[in-house]
């Protein structure tokens, strides 16, 4: 046991040791990620000192840029179960070796979502009041304490898979199915659960009549999938070109069909969801008029959505015509998709349900730097952090790495 | 590998990694330390037992006399005067209602400003709990009313509908926050605990009357101007970052007293009782008049109501 | 084992020290900083009555009786007679008359409908001649400015007599200066359009 702990342990050093391996495009590409999350470390040391007023939400539009990126994250996250469906439900051994790559994901991006929502508490020093136990968490009546406890509970899921799986590679040992196949099987419900939850957050206020819609959990998942496994597809080329790590144009293609249904899809309800707002025009219209066409002279968001709705309308159309075999637009595609997703998902969603405000008051937002900076920083940091992770696993995973002793082999 | 590549690559001229990375990582510690400068400013930490201060519901009563002693002496070393500060228990058999007269509100806002003097609220930045609206009479949709007219009112064509929390019987708000730090009272008062509010204004999202207000700053209210007659649930300062609202000024009414709003209405278009009680005012108003509620169809069950005379 | 190019080294250590220097000298601003809002004035929130309600029957400072002695009955209307009355303004409904109100034969006080005097104390009752219903309200609470305590058991409510904010001779409300509007949050202003209200007289179609 004790010697079991020791190996343990061995191999995490050696993996943390091998993130100071690289040259010199390694470390650049870790300095600029250092640097912005620095920006945002500062911005948001600015944030805590002086409160939220140095953002440019108010009373009126009380959630802004943290909460738009937090569920444009929590889709992502979950989009990691679109490569486990396929090879742990249907056997199909295609992305195989790629599951571990979109889990590793899925751990930094909920990092990503739980700095957010911590960046948009007034009061961040009573976190305590939110672990169940010792604080007093409203369970199971608030969506937000369901919220706390899925997204946790999906980060340990996760972070237990990668681990056990990496560790089975490296020591050379064929995985105990009990160990991982029934976390694996609950994670995907639980990816489910974690987007579908913080839709959930939205659909529950009678109050937002822009949030309140049944469609809105199924959106959200759409989207998720098209974005996540589109970020994936950009993500496995890199690694592929840069480490030995092998990644087959097959796994790449199957990526692009889960892509392209999903963008599919993701277009047509929210054609649904336009539909119904506009065509029955009733007073409850305001908000995704404001959003799409301004109202009463305020415009703020318009140009943001329309941008949205072009790239998506040119990732879908990239997506569905054979062009996209070609990995070069298949690249475009994703990188549309996942920029177009970003903004209808965020800002185009959470902002105008508070516009016009419940008073029929019309206050916009506009982001200030210190808010943007924060933003950057934690972007930065998920991506250093996906880095990182990366770093650590990729030699094992091609046998580069392998217990003191032990002949480096191939991959698993 | 080509020239080029090698120049990039460094060749022999180039530094060792370990070299490499002590310069980096002395050069990167000392950018996060001058990252971390703006917490040199900041001021309101928590104190330890501010910090570790339980669960309003949880605290006994030499818990909340030890907290009251703590806040006062915090108020008096920040304004000067000593408060009198209570914890006021709702009384039995009362459960709170207000009504408003829509046919007699003249949009004089005085009573937004009694009620941020009475309830200590912020100047500035400037918070209020009352929103009067100006509404285009044959019309009640707020989308088409004025926050922001001034001058002499009535205006001619218009009337006037303020707007405040309505405590709701079915609160979206006490539904929605994820650590109980807001909630409803016997008396049917929704209140936030100031020091256990996590200030994720998720409740201020769920509430359909746009009724609460978070302090994205430190609070700001001159020091001759504080009102020492304080609850711990309504009108004690705020700290910076927390969710606060109309309590219905319950350090008064749990007194037996009218709320600031409805004392100061020069028109006498506020009305404030005891539902349970049949011959209150409030009471008389929903049974002999035409009462509505504001956007009843979110089925909130308001204790705020609206009425007009026949 | 390869080497990092010193020029790499630069790039690394120089970004961090220039971020280092961008901190210590908040090159980065925090943004939008708050505006001066005027301080609270007691007016905004001062509970008087908007009229004082008198508690004696007087006529430009006095007492009724220095001109009007005895208890015989007054004819015509006085407006007409000149002298002192005929500058009061009326402007009450359909009452055009001071003896609709006021007693012919005993000028402190009011006429009941049976002749019977009226006091200044019990005002309301001569309200209610005309005004039943207001007056049921009155008395109910749902009817004008009530002070002090809802409670019953902690001395109850202080009512208002009508005329401490309606004036006898016209009624109607007056227009108030209202307290100023609220303050627009400077964080909320963009490069866009000025922020006016929506329904603000222009906006749209609000004074149609």
């Amino acid at each position: 046991m004790i010697n079991d702990l020791k190996d343990y342990f061995v191999f995490v050093g050696r993996c943390l040791a091998k993130t100071i391996e690289g040259d010199w495009r390694y470390f650049l590409w870790m300095t600029a990620l250092s640097a912005v999350t620095l920006l945002g470390l500062n911005a948001y040391c600015k944030q805590f000192a002086s409160g939220l007023m140095v953002t440019g939400m108010s009373d009126q539009v009380s959630w802004g840029l943290y909460i738009a990126n937090f569920t444009f994250l929590v889709g992502m996250a979950a989009a990691a179960v679109m490569l486990v469906i396929p090879v742990y439900v249907y056997k199909d051994e295609t992305l195989h070796d790629v599951v571990i790559l979109g889990e590793l994901l899925a751990v930094a991006v909920i990092v990503m979502c739980l700095l957010f929502v911590t960046a948009d508490l007034g009061r961040p020093d009573r976190f305590w009041h939110m672990v169940p136990g010792i604080g007093k968490f409203n369970w199971p009546i608030s969506m937000l304490s369901w919220d706390v406890i899925v997204l946790n509970g999906y980060l340990a899921l996760n972070a237990h898979i990668c681990g056990y799986l990496v560790y089975m590679v490296y020591c050379g040992r064929k995985p105990a199915k009990m160990w991982y196949l029934p976390f694996v099987f609950i994670a995907i419900f639980w990816a489910i659960s974690i987007h579908t939850v913080t839709a959930f957050l939205y659909v529950g206020l009678g109050g937002r009549p822009f949030w309140n819609s049944a469609i809105v959990a199924p959106r959200f998942l759409a989207s998720a999938f098209t974005a996540g496994p589109g970020f994936l597809i950009l993500t496995l080329q890199f690694i592929r070109r840069l480490t030995k790590y092998q990644v087959s144009d097959k796994a790449l293609m199957m990526l692009r069909s889960i892509v392209q249904v999903s963008m599919v899809i993701n277009v047509f309800l929210l054609f649904c969801e336009l539909f119904k707002e506009f065509y029955t025009d009733s007073a409850h219209v305001a908000s995704a008029k404001y959003l799409f066409f301004g109202l009463h002279g305020h415009f703020g968001l318009v140009p943001w959505i329309w941008t949205a709705m072009a790239l998506d309308a040119a990732a879908l159309i990239l997506l569905v015509l054979p062009l996209s075999k070609s990995l070069k637009y298949l690249d475009l595609a994703c990188v549309l998709a996942i920029v177009g997703i970003w903004i209808e998902k965020g800002m185009g969603m959470v902002i105008p349900a508070f516009v016009p405000s419940q008073l029929g008051e019309i206050v916009e937002y506009f982001p200030t730097l210190n808010e943007w900076l924060i933003c950057g920083g934690i972007w930065a940091f998920g991506l250093l952090l996906y880095t990182l992770f990366l770093k650590m696993t990729i030699p094992v995973l091609t046998g580069d790495l392998r217990p003191a002793g032990a002949a480096p082999g191939g991959p698993h | 590998m080509n020239d080029e590549e090698r120049e990039l690559d460094g060749g022999s001229g180039g530094m060792t990694r370990a070299a490499f990375l002590a310069g980096a990582a002395t050069s990167a510690v000392a950018a996060t330390a001058a990252a971390l400068a703006p917490l040199k400013d900041v001021t309101d930490l928590p104190s330890l037992e501010e910090f570790l201060q339980q669960h309003y519901k949880e605290l006994t009563p030499e818990d909340k006399a030890a907290i009251l002693e703590r806040i006062s002496k915090q108020v008096e070393k920040d304004y000067g005067v000593r408060p009198n500060l209570t914890d006021q228990p709702p009384i039995p058999g009362v459960e709170f209602g207000y009504a408003l007269n829509i046919g007699r509100c003249i949009g004089c806002r005085k009573c937004v400003y009694a009620c941020v003097k009475e309830n200590n609220q912020s100047r500035d930045p400037q918070l209020q709990y009352i929103r009067v609206l100006k509404m285009r009479k044959g019309s009640i949709d707020v989308e088409t009313s004025d926050h922001h007219y001034e001058g002499q009112v009535p205006e001619e064509g218009f009337y006037y509908m303020p707007v405040q929390c309505h405590q709701c019987r079915k609160a979206p708000c006490v539904k929605a926050c994820p650590v109980k730090a807001t909630w409803q009272e016997p008396d049917g008062v929704v209140v936030v605990d100031y020091n256990w509010c996590i200030g994720c204004r998720y409740c201020m999202a769920a509430c359909p009357y746009w009724a609460r207000r978070f302090n994205f700053a430190q609070p700001e209210i001159p020091a001759g101007e504080l009102n020492p007659d304080m609850g711990y649930l309504s009108n004690r300062p705020r700290p910076k970052g927390v969710v606060e609202k109309c309590t219905f000024c319950l350090h008064r009414t749990r007194n037996g007293k009218y709320p600031a709003c409805a004392e100061v209405c020069p028109t006498g278009s506020r009305k404030f009782g005891n539902l349970l009680d049949p011959e209150s005012e409030v009471s008389q108003i929903i049974k002999n008049k035409r009462v509505y509620v504001l956007k009843e169809e979110v089925g909130t069950l308001p204790r705020f109501y609206y009425y007009f005379d026949l | 084992m390869k080497r990092i190019p010193l020029w790499a080294f630069g790039a690394c250590v120089g970004t961090f020290l220039l971020l280092a220097v961008v901190f210590a000298a908040d090159l980065i601003g925090k943004g939008p900083g708050l505006d001066d809002i005027p301080p609270l004035k007691p007016e905004y929130y001062d509970t008087a009555a908007v009229r004082k309600a008198p508690s004696k029957m007087l006529f430009d400072g006095a007492p009724c009786s220095s001109c009007h002695e005895g208890l015989e009955k007054m004819t015509g209307d006085p407006k007409e007679q000149g002298v002192f009355h005929e500058a009061k303004k009326l402007k009450h409904g359909r009452n055009q008359h001071c003896f609709n109100c006021h007693h012919r034969a005993d000028p402190t006080n009011f006429a009941d409908f049976d002749g019977s005097p009226i006091k200044l104390a019990d005002v309301q009752l001569l309200c209610a001649k005309c005004h039943g219903t207001i007056y049921r309200d009155w008395n109910n609470g749902s009817h004008g400015r009530r002070s002090g305590h809802w409670d019953v058991a902690k001395g109850g409510p202080k009512q208002t007599v009508c005329i401490a904010c309606h004036d006898p001779h016209w009624p109607v409300f007056k227009q108030l200066e209202a307290a100023p509007a609220p303050h627009t949050n400077p964080r909320t202003r963009g490069p866009g359009p000025k922020h006016e209200a929506a329904g603000a007289p222009g906006a749209h179609g609000g004074e149609s």
